[in-house]
């Protein structure tokens, strides 16, 4: 039963910001990339992730993840606070970083910038607007263990 | 900094070992009033370092929701700093209150008022009727003379009082208390087997034991308060009795039927009703073992034959079990005030009659604590013990129209072979708030003067 996170934030626009802007772009494959993809490994409820940046104006982290909106809140902060810090260090309007790093801050403001998709829930998402889902509610784990059996009666 | 336990709420600390409680839930007009109203209860409740069994009736309590310190005018900033769950009020798709099921939150309370209409409750808990009414009648007579609106949670206009059944049962007949959390009320060095206080007090935050508000005045504002949760719970006493009875015996075939039921009644819950854990007594109830809360899952119960994973205990509370990677701060713990209300029934017919259970759940950090349980009683999906089906729920407590959940039980026998049982829905939500009970400081910092009181010298 997924959700979708939707985090949409708007970017600095100062020179110095921006500057820093492209030295995340820059590195993102080798500095932020390993952090997430060994969190996100771990966790086992994260169906797909990616960072955008649109027109360097805005930065989104969206996912596609079993459970609640608020679920795994506290395991991203834990994990992948660094993500977290460098994208908010660059996002106009954001606290500092020493007053979001602790659970309920860090929620809630994650919580703030995350938009509802349009349309209505059917599958999952529930209350966030429509998520269209090929797999009903099956889970990661759930499909994981589909595709493990048949890997396995295949050999 | 120290906790001054005469400053907490004695709710927050202790079991309250009356027969009788009584939960009067109002609503504040203006401000004044609602000030006046919490500066008047002030010297009557009950602190964490009264004598208890020598205080005179009635034992107090007041809870506040975030609408209540709204209407008693606290500071919009200060209150942005709160526990963003307090602040949103309870969301009965995360609490499992299903939209469309009997606990669907549109129809708490009876219907009689909406949920955020809810201020404040206060808790008396009483030896006897008299004392009860005495209780009641001084409380209205206070909130009458500041103005509040009580909220009659019945239809038939009754108080929602709660009261015990004896021996500390509850209606399905499991005896209760028996776990609580070992707390540690000071800074010096915690044993393995107790829990810091700032998983339950607010105002302590630290980066390991963090709460909200986590710094500043709005800190200083809530130190030595405590958050809860009052839930207001159905307990269908007739479905349960007919489904021990008919698939007691289907399960465990060996037994005679009358056993077999309570066997079934032990592998709902993890313990026999007389309170025996499962996994060190597997067989038979064992009153040298009734009151035990020494044990573990791992090694000795490691496949679930003695108490099934989906067993209520070993969901909210799983002790050694392996939890997936997602649990970043272990079990969460939650300290429980529960009494029973509504007469006993002893019949596989139902009579009509409302009966259940009133309990308040106190915790530090709502989400962490109470949401992340409700998800674990939902879907059991929080350990790799659960990866047969991590659909499963809670077998005594889930609410089984939860989208997507599967309703079997799945009952391991002793030569390896699972019995499998369709749970019914066993209970539903009738209400639920969530509060701040304040310290004394607190609620003499929400009142603004804390030197007058009715109930002077009564402590």
């Amino acid at each position: 039963m997924a959700t979708a996170l939707n985090l949409t934030a708007p970017l600095k626009q100062d020179p110095e910001s921006q500057e820093r802007l492209q030295q995340v772009v820059n590195n993102f494959t080798d500095q932020i990339q390993p952090l997430v993809d060994a969190a996100l490994t771990e966790v086992e409820t994260v169906h797909y992730a990616r960072v955008v940046v649109v027109d360097n104006k805005y930065i989104q982290v969206l996912t596609e993840f079993d459970g609640e909106a608020d679920e795994y809140a506290e395991f991203f902060r834990q994990k992948t606070g660094q993500l977290f810090k460098l994208v908010f260090s660059l996002v106009e309007g954001a606290p500092p970083w020493e007053e979001l790093d602790n659970p309920n801050s860090f929620f809630e403001y994650v919580n703030s910038l995350n938009l509802h998709s349009l349309g209505t829930s059917t599958v999952g998402n529930e209350g966030r607007g429509y998520l269209f889902s090929a797999f009903g509610d099956a889970t990661v784990r759930e499909i994981k263990s589909c595709l493990r059996l048949q890997a396995g009666s295949q050999t | 900094m120290p906790v001054e336990l005469g400053n907490v709420q004695a709710i927050v600390t202790h079991v309250f070992r009356r027969p009788i409680g009584r939960h009067l839930i109002f609503r504040f007009e203006e401000r004044e009033g609602a000030r006046s109203f919490i500066r008047q209860l002030w010297s009557g409740i009950t602190t964490a370092d009264a004598r208890l069994e020598e205080s005179p009736d009635p034992l107090l309590a007041v809870g506040i929701t975030c609408n209540g310190l709204r209407a008693l005018g606290v500071d919009a900033a200060l209150l942005g700093k709160f526990d963003a769950i307090y602040k949103a009020g309870p969301d009965g798709q995360v609490l499992g209150d299903v939209a469309g099921s009997r606990g669907d939150p549109a129809t708490w309370w009876e219907g009689c008022f909406k949920t955020e209409d809810v201020h404040c409750i206060v808790h008396a808990y009483v030896r006897s009727d008299e004392a009860a009414e005495a209780a009641t009648l001084m409380i209205r007579d206070l909130s009458r003379e500041a103005r509040l609106t009580e909220l009659t949670p019945r239809q038939n206009g009754a108080v929602l009082e709660t009261h015990s059944l004896g021996g500390g049962k509850l209606h399905f007949g499991y005896t209760d208390g028996i776990s609580q959390p070992d707390i540690r009320w000071d800074d010096a060095p915690d044993a393995p087997a107790q829990l810091n206080f700032r998983r339950f007090l607010l105002g302590y935050s630290t980066p390991e034991h963090s709460s909200a508000p986590s710094e500043g005045a709005a800190a200083d504002l809530v130190r030595g308060s405590a958050y809860g949760m009052f839930r207001w719970i159905h307990q269908d006493v007739a479905t349960f009795n007919r489904f021990l009875a008919e698939e007691g015996p289907r399960l465990f075939r060996d037994l005679a039927p009358a056993d077999a039921g309570e066997l079934l009644a032990a592998k709902l819950l993890g313990r026999w009703r007389d309170g025996t854990p499962l996994v060190l007594s597997p067989d038979h109830p064992d009153p040298a073992l009734a009151a035990s809360n020494d044990f573990g899952y791992v090694p000795q119960d490691a496949d679930g034959r003695r108490c099934p994973f989906s067993s209520h205990i070993r969901v909210v509370n799983p002790r050694d079990t392996p939890l997936d990677p997602a649990v970043v701060d272990g079990v969460p713990r939650v300290l429980r005030r529960g009494m029973p209300y509504g007469p006993p029934l002893d019949s596989e017919a139902d009579d009509g009659a409302d009966r259940g259970l009133v309990g308040i759940f106190l915790c530090a950090d709502l989400r962490l604590q109470i949401y992340t349980l409700a998800r674990w009683i939902k879907r059991n999906s929080f350990s790799p013990v659960y990866n047969a089906n991590r659909r499963t729920q809670d077998a005594l407590v889930g609410n089984r129209a939860l989208p997507g959940a599967s309703t079997d039980f799945r009952v391991p026998g002793q030569d390896g072979t699972a019995g499998v049982v369709n749970l019914p829905d066993f209970m539903y939500t009738k209400g639920t708030a969530f509060l701040l009970y304040p310290s004394k400081a607190t609620l003499a910092e929400l009142s603004r003067s804390p030197d007058i009181g009715r109930f002077e010298g009564q402590r």
